[in-house]
């Protein structure tokens, strides 16, 4: 069904967003896999992860081409928008992303994660607003089951707050196609 | 008059050459098992090596470590088997070069376990090489046929020292050359299954012992060569006895 | 097994499934990608009344497990490359003397220290390894997190039922995902049911030794021992998972990240109308040589789909063919497989574009 990158710097949050992103679908009943770029994070580059939401069987957890990609910062857009298939759905955190045009074979929505998420005394949940702008563009769920599945998420970890569900409308309501 | 008697858990002549320590300690050892009343629960760790004949002596379970690792096998069965006395009777090419790591780390954790280490500067079940750590400098041995030198193989360690900077319960040196220390050694072995039996933590016990065989000397020359030479650089006494702490 | 799934890496699951079997010893040393292993070890061994302990070394480390073992624990251990080298002294010792015992191996790819990311290059240290001696180890090769959780928890069975030393061959990819897993029920182990165990007994009991079987049994018993007990494996423990092989044209043979690839490629291909099928071994010792016995006389030949730089499991699948048909590689070294480098390679190769690899 979807075959999906998040690419940030580390610290982004982008592999917890992630783990989000299976958390609700797998109670949706999709399978899904999850995968990352391990150690490199751990040497402050690039993090990344690879999701895979799917009605049948997972094959690789890899996927090679992409139907969504959620760019955190200019190094992982310039990696992976090259790997995107025709049609396919790219979310860029414009709060670190600027281009003067995009790729016309994608639909490219742009959201101020960074910003937004620091305007609203939550820093670190940037990744949140672009999972929920994600959820917005792609429909790949419904946008209040995703909020139900995010404040779940984080009810399971003890530690929910209400900046989560702000910051998720933030990026579901405040998206730009551009 | 003190009779003499076997200790029961020795049921087995041991293959050891004639004059060696080995088995001597063995029954340092036994003795200490029985008078303590240990003798029911024990299970007991021997390197591939002189030691391993005991084994076949002693009327316990034993396991035979890969070369070196007695202290980390040790460790292993008494954190599964807490309730058992459990020791290492090994040698000092087994547990201070081949196995330092292993012997250091047991003492870092501070594990509860006695350990014997044969101290004979040689390996002897190989037919009689150099150790790094006990050959004294100038010994001759297969693999240093001029004599031990400084400058290619260097110094002899004495590793109590090294483990008295760990936080263990017990560590001393005795010798087998005369009666004195010889019953001053079983003291300290006795000591160390004590603090085993109390739960005080790691107890070392290194023998200073002698390998007429692979000295190429007389058992009685090669007693002499101990207290003559052996222990000016391994002098005898207790390094650690931290006593109460648990 | 749970009602509910939960999400867990395949490491966790090992971790998780091992406690679950009634594991209560696992000593390590850290190393990319299985440290997971390890940290999961850390904060839930104890809480399940264990122990647990970070070796100084990976030598240490196994020795530690050979003590606990010996007694009767169930032990576990878990390494990759470099460090499972490193694993193979007290393996050989461990089989020497009769002590099961569960390793795992999280490849990972390359020589030496290699790259941390996934490979499927100790193949060969896993199935032939074991340090030295004749014997054999079971080595079960899971490809979902699902059967880390299910092959490990199988493990510590397997390896008291032979005696015998059983490693789980994970790679850097199945280790290091995250799926859905259902977990198995907890089982507490009694350490105290067997007979051979050390346990530290009364002085008129029959003493048990844990070293070389050969040294108490004879050499004559013990060989006898041994090849029957290689024999009972071979025989009784091959497993595999056969996809649309009935009428396939080629089929594809792997294991573990590859084999995933695979499954995809093969339902791919049928849908462009090239008939693959694939061979999926789940024990890679003992190899799964009756899987090819179902495969019909019509196959034009097989491709082995492995990370490797020449072919680590190709000697494998001839023994299983007899060399009676063609063996193709499809190899991508550090890389993973594709279903599209797949599907082609399997083009050109019916094309007669390939020729048939010579296993060296």
């Amino acid at each position: 069904m979807a075959d999906i990158i998040m690419a940030g710097f580390g610290g982004q949050g982008v592999l917890t967003a992630g783990k989000i992103l299976i958390d609700i679908a797998a109670r949706e009943g999709k399978n899904v896999s999850w995968t990352s770029s391990y150690g490199a994070e751990m040497r402050g580059g690039t993090a990344s992860c690879s999701v895979v939401i799917s009605d049948e069987e997972i094959g690789s957890p890899y996927p090679t081409k992409l139907d969504i990609l959620l760019a955190f910062n200019e190094p992982s857009y310039d990696k992976f928008i090259g790997d995107m298939r025709d049609g396919g759905t790219v979310i860029v955190n414009t709060s670190l992303i600027s281009r003067d045009s995009w790729p016309e074979n994608v639909n490219v929505y742009g959201v101020d994660a960074t910003d937004r998420a620091n305007a609203v005394g939550n820093g670190r949940a940037a990744n949140i607003v672009m999972l929920g702008a994600m959820a917005q563009a792609t429909g790949i769920l419904d946008v209040d089951t995703f909020s139900a599945g995010l404040n779940a998420y984080f009810d399971h970890k003890g530690r929910n707050t209400p900046k989560n569900e702000e910051c998720y409308r933030i990026g579901a309501n405040e998206l730009k196609k551009l | 008059m003190p009779v003499y008697r076997k200790p029961e858990s020795i049921i087995n002549t041991a293959g050891y050459c004639g004059g060696c320590g080995h088995g001597v300690i063995q029954r340092l050892i036994a003795e200490s098992i029985e008078e303590l009343g240990l003798q029911d629960h024990v299970i007991g760790c021997v390197d591939i090596a002189c030691s391993f004949w005991s084994q076949d002596a002693m009327n316990f379970e034993f396991i035979a470590g890969p070369h070196g690792r007695c202290a980390s096998v040790a460790t292993g069965i008494k954190k599964v088997r807490p309730d058992a006395t459990v020791y290492v009777h090994a040698g000092d090419g087994c547990s201070y070069v081949i196995g330092l790591a292993e012997t250091m780390y047991a003492a870092i954790r501070d594990v509860p376990i006695t350990m014997i280490v044969v101290n004979n500067g040689i390996f002897g079940m190989t037919g009689g090489q150099l150790n790094l750590a006990t050959t004294l400098v100038g010994d001759k041995t297969l693999s240093s046929k001029a004599g031990r030198k400084v400058e290619t193989m260097g110094h002899p360690v004495d590793m109590l020292k090294n483990i008295a900077n760990c936080d263990v319960a017990f560590a001393a040196r005795g010798a087998l050359y005369d009666a004195r220390h010889i019953d001053e050694t079983k003291r300290f072995i006795k000591k160390g299954f004590e603090n085993q039996m109390e739960k005080k933590g790691f107890s070392i016990i290194e023998v200073l012992s002698p390998c007429p065989t692979n000295w190429k000397l007389s058992p009685v020359e090669a007693m002499a060569k101990i207290k003559n030479e052996n222990e000016k650089v391994f002098p005898v006494g207790v390094y650690v006895d931290r006593g109460g702490k648990d | 097994m749970s009602a509910e799934y939960v999400l867990m890496k395949g490491n966790e699951a090992i971790a998780e499934a091992a406690l679950r079997a009634g594991c209560r010893f696992y000593a390590g040393y850290p190393i990319t990608p299985q440290s997971e292993i390890l940290e999961y070890m850390s904060v839930n061994m104890e809480k399940r009344g264990g122990v647990f302990i970070q070796g100084e070394n990976e030598i240490a480390s196994m020795s530690m497990l050979f003590g606990a073992a010996a007694c009767g624990a169930r032990c576990m251990s878990s390494s990759s490359g470099p460090g499972f080298d490193l694993k193979q002294e007290e393996i050989s010792y461990l089989s020497a003397a009769g002590i099961p015992a569960v390793i795992v191996n999280a490849m990972r790819y390359g020589l030496g220290d290699g790259e941390i990311t996934a490979g499927q290059d100790s193949y060969w240290v896993s199935t032939r390894g074991g340090g030295h001696g004749d014997k054999r180890i079971l080595v079960l090769a899971p490809a979902s997190v699902q059967e880390c959780a299910d092959l490990t928890y199988e493990a510590f069975d397997l390896a008291e039922k032979y005696r015998n030393v059983v490693e789980i061959l994970s790679d850097g990819a199945i280790c290091q995902m995250i799926e859905k897993c259902y977990l198995p029920e907890p089982h507490e182990h009694d350490m105290d049911k067997f007979d051979w165990t050390l346990t530290g007994k009364p002085r008129d009991a029959r003493k048990n030794k844990a070293y070389n079987l050969s040294y108490y049994m004879g050499y004559e018993a013990y060989d006898k021992y041994m090849r029957e007990k290689i024999e009972a494996m071979f025989e009784n423990e091959q497993r595999w998972e056969s996809f649309m092989v009935e009428d396939a044209e080629l089929v594809l043979v792997a294991y573990g990240i590859s084999s995933r690839v695979c499954r995809s490629a093969v339902r791919q291909a049928r849908k462009e109308g090239m008939k693959l099928g694939l061979i999926r071994p789940i024990t890679v010792w003992p190899y799964p040589r009756k899987a090819f016995k179902d495969v019909p006389e019509s196959v034009k030949g097989y491709v082995t789909v492995e990370m490797s730089i020449t072919s680590q499991m190709g000697e494998d699948i001839l023994l299983a063919t007899e060399f009676k048909k063609p063996l193709y590689g499809c190899l991508t070294s550090k890389e993973l497989p594709t279903v599209e480098g797949i599907i082609d390679r399997c083009r050109d190769i019916l094309a007669g574009k390939i020729k048939p690899m010579e296993v060296l």
